[in-house]
Parts: C-alpha cells; sequence; structure tokens
C-alpha cells in the first residue's frame, strides 16, 4: 500500500529523508525530548507504530466546524500539539522540538462516516483502520476523528497521539481538556506552563541534598536499586516461551473492550483487600485462560505482563511528555481458580514494589532512553518471537464524573495501546465515571478471532464478582416512607486535605494533630484526586521495631510525598444520597472512609465510620426506654 | 439489641509465639484487620493490621536499612495489645457502639467468663444499624 512506505518518523537513518516543504525551524523556544520519550521515537517500526489513543463515544455527534473551532481552540494552544520532533543526524543528541511553521489543525481533524448498521463492530473496523495508519511526515504527530453514522445517532472522538509525545495519564488531562466545561474547571489555577523537567530537577536536588546530608543512605539506596535492576535484568533475560499472540507483528490492528460497573470492581477491591489495578489484571488473566487454547494454559505456562506505572504528579498536568516506570507481573492463566488468581498476581505486585522494581525500572527506562545507540541493537538482536514479555496492561484512571462535549454527552471512554516488540495482544484499562474499560488491541494475524475477547473478558469478571462473593449482598432496606436522612446530615463537612505534592511526615502530622485517619488528597481546584490512610502511612513508615520513636519513624518518611503511596481509585459519596445506602456501600467494599464530591469532583466533605457510629448510637439511645 | 445475633462467630486466632508473617497472611487470607491472641483457649491480647504496618518494614523501601527485623522471626506478642477491651454476650449494641468510638478501636472480641466467643467489629456494627433502621431516621427530628 503506497501511502504505508513512507516512514513514520522523521528518521535520517532509515530510507530517505521526509520530503519537507518547508523545514522547519528551530526556534528558540524549541527543547529536546526528554530520554524516554525519544526511545519511542527510536524503537518505532513500520510495522509497530507507537500511537496511543483514546475513542470517545458521544450520544450524538457534533457539527465538525464547531469541533475543529474548538479542538483548535484548545489543542491549539499546546505547544507540543504545533511542533515536530526532529532527530539530530546519526541521533548523536537528543530530538529537538521544533515549531511547524505551516500548522493547521484542520490537517489534523478529520471527519469519517462508518457505513450502515453502525454497530460496535464498525466503528472498531474504523478505529482499527485510523489506528493502523502512519502519521504524515512533516507535521505534528496528532488527530482527532470524528466518526459518525453510528446507530441510535451516536458518534465517537478518536484522538491519536504520538507515544513520544504523551503517555496516557497525559492522554487522558489532553481529552479532559477538550470536554466541555474545561475552562471551569481550570478557571481558579492556571496550569503551570510547561518547564519541561522542572518537577523532576527539584526532585533530583532534593535526593542529593538529602545524600548528602546522609551518605550511608545514598550508598544503600543506589545498591537496594541496583538489586532491583539486576532483578529486572533476570527477568529480561529468563526468555519466557511464546504464545499464540506473540511472534513478527503485521500492520494490521483489531481492538475490542468491555466495560465493566466500577462499584462492583471497587466491591472486589474490597473483599480481596487488593488494588484495582490488581482486580483488573486479575479480570484479564481469567479472560486469557478462557481465551488461549486449552495447551497454553497448562502449568507453569504464565503471560508475563509488562504493567506501566505513571509516576505523575497533579501538579505537573499539561506538562505532557512520559512520565511512566513499570513493573513485570506474571498473570497466572494456569490457575484455575478465580480468586487464586487474583491472590497470586496481588502477591506479586505487592513484592515487586516492596523490592522497588518501579524505580529501577525508571532506571532502566532513563538509560535506554539516553543510549539508544546501545538499546536498539539489544532489542533487535532479540528475536521477535521470542520475546521479553508477552503482553502490555497499562491502567490509566480517567474522570470520576461525566464529561461532555459540545453539549453531548460522553458515555464511554476506551484507551488504545500500540503493539511492538513481538506483543500481538496488549490490554489498557481506564476508569470513567463509574465505569471501567479493558479494551484489547490485538494483532490481525496473531489473533484472528480477537471479537471473542470482551466475552471472555466479561465472563472472568462475572467469576471473580461471584468468587468473592459480591454479588450476593443484599440490597439495604427500604428507608421508611417520608424520612430519608442523607450523607448531607452525617457527614463532616471540616475536611483535612493535603495536596499530592505534600510531605508524608506533614500528613502524618496533620493526622495526628486533628486525630483522623483518612486524607483526602485534592487538587488546586479542591478536586479529589486520592486518598491517603493512617494505615498507608503505617506500611511506608519504617518498622516500628527498630525505630520506636514514633518521631523518628515520621523522618524515615524522607521526602516520600502523598503523591506516592495515595490510593487513585476512590470511592465517594453524593451528598444527596441516603446514608444507609452509602453505610452499607462501605461496609461491602471493606473501607473506612468516603469522600463527599460534587458532581464536578469537588471535596464537600467526608462520612467515616465513626460518623455512622455516632449518628446511629445517639438515635439508638434517644430510643431506649429511660 | 444483644451482640450476639450480630457478631462473628467463626474466629480466626494466633498464638503469641506465632510470627507477625503468620498473622499477616492470616488476616490477608480472612479478608479481616484483627486477630485475637489465644494461649490455652484464653483471650492473652489482640493484634491488629495496623500493629503489623507499623511493625514491617516500609513498602517503599527503605535506604537507611540496618537489619529490619525479619517478619518470619518476629513474635505476634512482641507487637500485640495485652490490655484488650472485651464485651460480654449479654451487653447490647449501644454499649459496644460508645466503647467502640470512646477507645477509638475496630473491634472487640467477646467473652463468656474467660472463654472467647466471637469478635464484634465496626463492620458488624455498621451492619446491624443500618438492619435497625438507625440511619434511616434523625435522632435530631422532634419524635411523636
Amino acid at each position: 500500500m503506497p501511502q504505508r512506505a513512507t516512514v513514520p518518523c522523521l528518521d535520517p537513518t532509515r530510507g530517505e529523508p521526509p520530503p519537507l516543504v518547508d523545514p522547519p525551524r528551530v526556534s528558540a523556544e524549541s527543547d529536546r525530548l526528554t530520554p524516554l520519550d525519544a526511545s519511542f521515537l527510536y524503537l518505532e517500526q513500520p510495522t509497530e507504530l507507537l500511537h496511543v489513543g483514546a475513542v470517545a463515544l458521544l450520544e450524538s455527534a457534533p457539527p465538525y466546524e464547531d469541533l475543529v473551532a474548538v479542538l483548535a481552540d484548545r489543542l491549539g494552544g499546546l505547544e507540543r500539539y504545533r511542533q515536530i520532533p526532529v532527530r539530530a543526524p546519526l541521533d548523536v543528541a537528543a530530538p529537538r522540538w521544533c515549531a511547524d511553521p505551516a500548522f493547521d489543525p484542520r490537517r489534523h481533524i478529520h471527519h469519517v462516516t462508518v457505513p450502515a448498521p453502525g454497530d460496535e463492530a464498525a466503528l472498531q473496523l474504523a478505529l482499527q483502520e485510523i489506528f493502523a495508519r502512519p502519521f504524515p511526515v512533516g507535521q505534528p504527530l496528532w488527530e482527532c476523528h470524528l466518526i459518525e453514522g453510528l446507530a441510535d445517532g451516536r458518534a465517537a472522538l478518536l484522538t491519536k497521539v504520538h507515544h513520544c509525545m504523551i503517555d496516557g495519564v497525559s492522554g487522558m488531562q489532553v481529552l479532559e481538556m477538550m470536554t466541555d466545561g474545561w475552562e471551569e474547571r481550570s478557571r481558579q489555577v492556571a496550569p503551570s506552563p510547561p518547564t519541561p523537567g522542572g518537577m523532576g530537577l527539584v526532585r533530583r536536588a532534593e535526593q542529593v541534598v538529602d545524600a548528602l546530608a546522609h551518605p550511608t543512605r545514598a550508598v544503600e539506596a543506589v545498591r537496594a536499586t541496583a538489586a532491583a535492576a539486576a532483578a529486572i535484568v533476570d527477568v529480561v533475560r529468563t526468555k519466557a516461551a511464546p504464545f499464540s499472540f506473540n511472534g513478527a507483528l503485521g500492520r494490521d490492528r483489531r481492538i475490542a473492550w468491555a466495560t465493566f460497573d466500577l462499584d462492583e470492581v471497587l466491591a472486589m477491591r474490597g473483599a480481596a483487600g487488593c488494588k484495582v489495578n490488581d482486580v483488573a489484571l486479575a479480570v484479564i488473566a481469567g479472560a486469557l485462560r478462557r481465551f488461549l487454547p486449552v495447551a497454553e494454559t497448562v502449568p507453569p505456562r504464565r503471560v508475563r505482563a509488562l504493567v506501566p506505572m505513571s509516576v505523575r504528579r497533579d501538579d505537573e498536568h499539561l506538562r505532557l511528555g512520559n512520565r511512566v516506570s513499570g513493573m513485570f507481573v506474571s498473570l497466572p492463566v494456569d490457575v484455575a481458580d478465580a480468586r487464586e488468581r487474583l491472590h497470586v498476581i496481588a502477591a506479586e505486585m505487592r513484592a515487586n514494589k516492596e523490592s522497588g522494581q518501579g524505580r529501577a525500572f525508571d532506571l532502566a527506562l532513563g538509560v535506554a532512553g539516553a543510549a539508544p545507540s546501545l538499546l536498539a541493537p539489544m532489542l533487535s538482536r532479540l528475536p521477535q518471537w521470542w520475546p521479553v514479555v508477552h503482553t502490555v496492561c497499562t491502567n490509566v484512571p480517567g474522570p470520576r464524573e461525566p464529561r461532555s462535549l459540545l453539549g453531548r454527552r460522553i458515555l464511554e471512554v476506551h484507551p488504545l495501546v500500540p503493539l511492538a516488540a513481538g506483543i500481538g495482544l496488549g490490554f489498557a484499562i481506564l476508569s470513567y465515571a463509574g465505569t471501567m474499560s479493558i479494551t484489547a488491541t490485538a494483532d490481525a494475524r496473531l489473533v484472528p478471532d480477537a471479537e471473542r475477547l470482551p466475552a471472555a473478558l466479561r465472563a472472568s469478571a462475572d467469576e471473580l464478582a461471584l468468587h468473592l462473593g459480591v454479588r450476593d449482598v443484599a440490597a439495604p432496606a427500604p428507608c421508611p416512607a417520608g424520612v430519608v436522612v442523607t450523607v448531607a446530615d452525617v457527614m463532616s463537612r471540616d475536611v483535612a486535605t493535603i495536596t499530592s505534592t505534600d510531605l508524608l511526615s506533614s500528613a502524618w502530622r496533620t493526622m495526628r494533630e486533628r486525630r483522623i485517619r483518612h486524607l483526602p488528597v485534592v487538587d488546586h481546584h479542591r478536586r479529589l484526586v486520592g486518598l491517603v490512610t493512617h494505615r498507608d502511612l503505617l506500611a511506608a513508615s519504617p518498622s516500628s521495631l527498630r525505630l520506636h520513636d514514633e518521631r523518628d519513624r515520621m523522618r524515615g518518611l524522607g521526602w516520600s510525598r502523598a503523591g506516592d503511596i495515595m490510593e487513585s481509585h476512590v470511592s465517594t459519596a453524593a451528598a444527596g444520597e441516603s446514608a444507609a445506602d452509602v453505610c452499607l456501600r462501605m461496609v461491602r467494599q471493606k473501607i473506612g472512609c468516603l469522600p463527599v464530591v460534587e458532581p464536578d469532583g469537588r471535596l464537600v466533605g467526608i462520612v467515616t465510620e465513626e460518623d455512622f457510629l455516632r449518628w446511629s448510637a445517639t438515635l439508638l439511645a434517644s430510643r431506649a426506654p429511660r | 439489641m444483644q451482640i450476639t445475633k450480630w457478631m462473628t462467630t467463626e474466629l480466626q486466632t494466633i498464638k503469641p509465639l506465632d510470627s507477625i508473617e503468620q498473622a499477616r497472611a492470616l488476616m490477608e487470607a480472612a479478608r479481616i484487620n484483627q486477630l485475637p491472641v489465644v494461649r490455652d483457649g484464653h483471650l492473652v491480647g489482640i493484634v491488629t493490621d495496623r500493629d503489623l504496618r507499623d511493625a514491617y518494614p516500609s513498602v517503599l523501601g527503605d535506604p537507611t536499612r540496618k537489619a529490619a527485623p525479619d517478619p518470619h522471626t518476629v513474635k505476634v506478642e512482641s507487637v500485640m495489645t495485652t490490655n484488650v477491651l472485651t464485651l460480654a454476650p449479654t451487653d447490647g449494641l449501644v454499649a459496644a457502639a460508645s466503647l467502640m468510638r470512646r477507645e477509638r478501636v475496630g473491634a472487640v472480641p467477646i467473652v463468656d467468663g474467660k472463654r472467647l466467643v466471637g469478635i464484634l467489629t465496626r463492620s458488624d456494627l455498621l451492619g446491624a444499624l443500618v438492619a435497625l433502621g438507625a440511619l434511616a431516621e434523625s435522632p435530631h427530628a422532634p419524635r411523636p
């Protein structure tokens, strides 16, 4: 196909230089790509396009011209979206971001109509075609596609961006920017201007200062990181026998998704005492067990998954680029019991975190990005059918509240991941407005029956919910007519909060002073972004058997910040909900508090077990015979 | 409104000389946050999820790590609380709620004489209170 002969990125070592009509100017404001961002340019192959994106399902189609206006206004305002990455000759230096002199948002915003009946399969077919197409050379590496003609008058908006520009989290922030009410949501404090690496520098400076003050600590930190790095090298060295979905990739992809009730996922997390991410991975493991040929699920066959972790902080909003680290986990497709699969995954993820694998991985990615000349031959020498990892499972938290675009409600959001390095099947997990989507991207040749995946994912989630006993909880007794006690009656309105960049030691102090055990983490607009509990702090602090004094343990938290340990998938309540319903939800999900939020995500209060106890104890006491 | 109807009677317990790693594994498997510590059928202490998290090395890794104690060798008795608050099976829910609130504890073992017969957790208590309609009425509303 002729359009595929063009090389998708500006790579002087690969064939013809791109035919630029007007070479991009290296302007004063141009800057270099971070090593990690650059690695996504270096690693790209014609059959392994590194596009990331998301598809938002809209209740109806907005007029194309209105869409162009709003996207040009919002995205055109982002410098990165008007720039082209230009590689240095022979890659002696990191590529530079250079302004596109001919930038025109219209060249990036497209319009397609799918044929009748416009069902999910037709939409997925359209997405597959668009996603398999490389970006035209010589212009900024992003596109939006308005897809019309879907059943029930619905439409979809596909965003497709090169991975060197954004990771999953900043991808969500960009989608967020395009939706209605963004100005209001961001008005109070304008996003800080992009200062690449600013935060990283502060962090590094802190670490250096810290290391100077405690020389032994620095040596120990290096040793610990080296040990974790050695573990990664071990993983990479132990070649994993391939699964049927591993091999040389073709150009065509299949995209398929399944959507779940987030409330039930949170209940599963509560029942198993693990992370939301662990539940999602267990659903994927169960789906693979159903999907793969029986011969591929006999012990000890396990699917080795790379799980990228975002290390973005909320003050880095709209800084774009990649802030990811990662871990390896073995999906136990050889285990028949659903609960056991979840248990195995949760234990391994916990062990990885404790061993500092994520940090070591971050280091490895940093080195890779800085020295492509070393990494590229290393990767290319590994035969593609003999993969280091079998699959990728990436989890991106989306907006908690429903969003709309040009007045049209966004019904669902599905994330899209790229495939590379012999990985013919990858998964992306995204939560949005009470739902969780698991979207599979598959190589069309290696996974010819990808359309079976959604049913496998749904069956796996059903099985897990039944095994964990979260499906047969009795519905709360209805309130007596005329009397409805709401969350607003019971909740505490004077809520202590922290931001994700606050030090854990100061979180500890706040909890001590106010005698509380839950601290909601909010952004500059007082929107809820996470939760830190006293339990989290106890787990993060050094052992009480080594440091007896609480102040020493607090000091032992060092430079760790709320963002390092906070839970970002937080169950919330609305002020108008019935208190009894919300109390039972807390019991069912085995959680100690529910932040109370407005529809726009702003924190207005908190209800804890204590609030419910106080309320009901007062009532029972008043009923008791005197 | 006696607590016997609402307490958990399928008890998980641990012995004082068991390791805190055994306690952690048991709590994780049973999804509970408190374990009564029992010697010869008698309650001698209670160990909570918080005690264990506090005793374990940091999950963030400990760069200053100088021989953090190995959870496989640390005994439950070295981290448990020995001065345990208890209730009797004949006590009522209101008494249980006020004790738990006053003492800020998550669960109270129920003992009959010296024998451990159950445990009442905050979750048990909240479930009971909702079932009794205690969250469907306002204590501040005028009563007929």
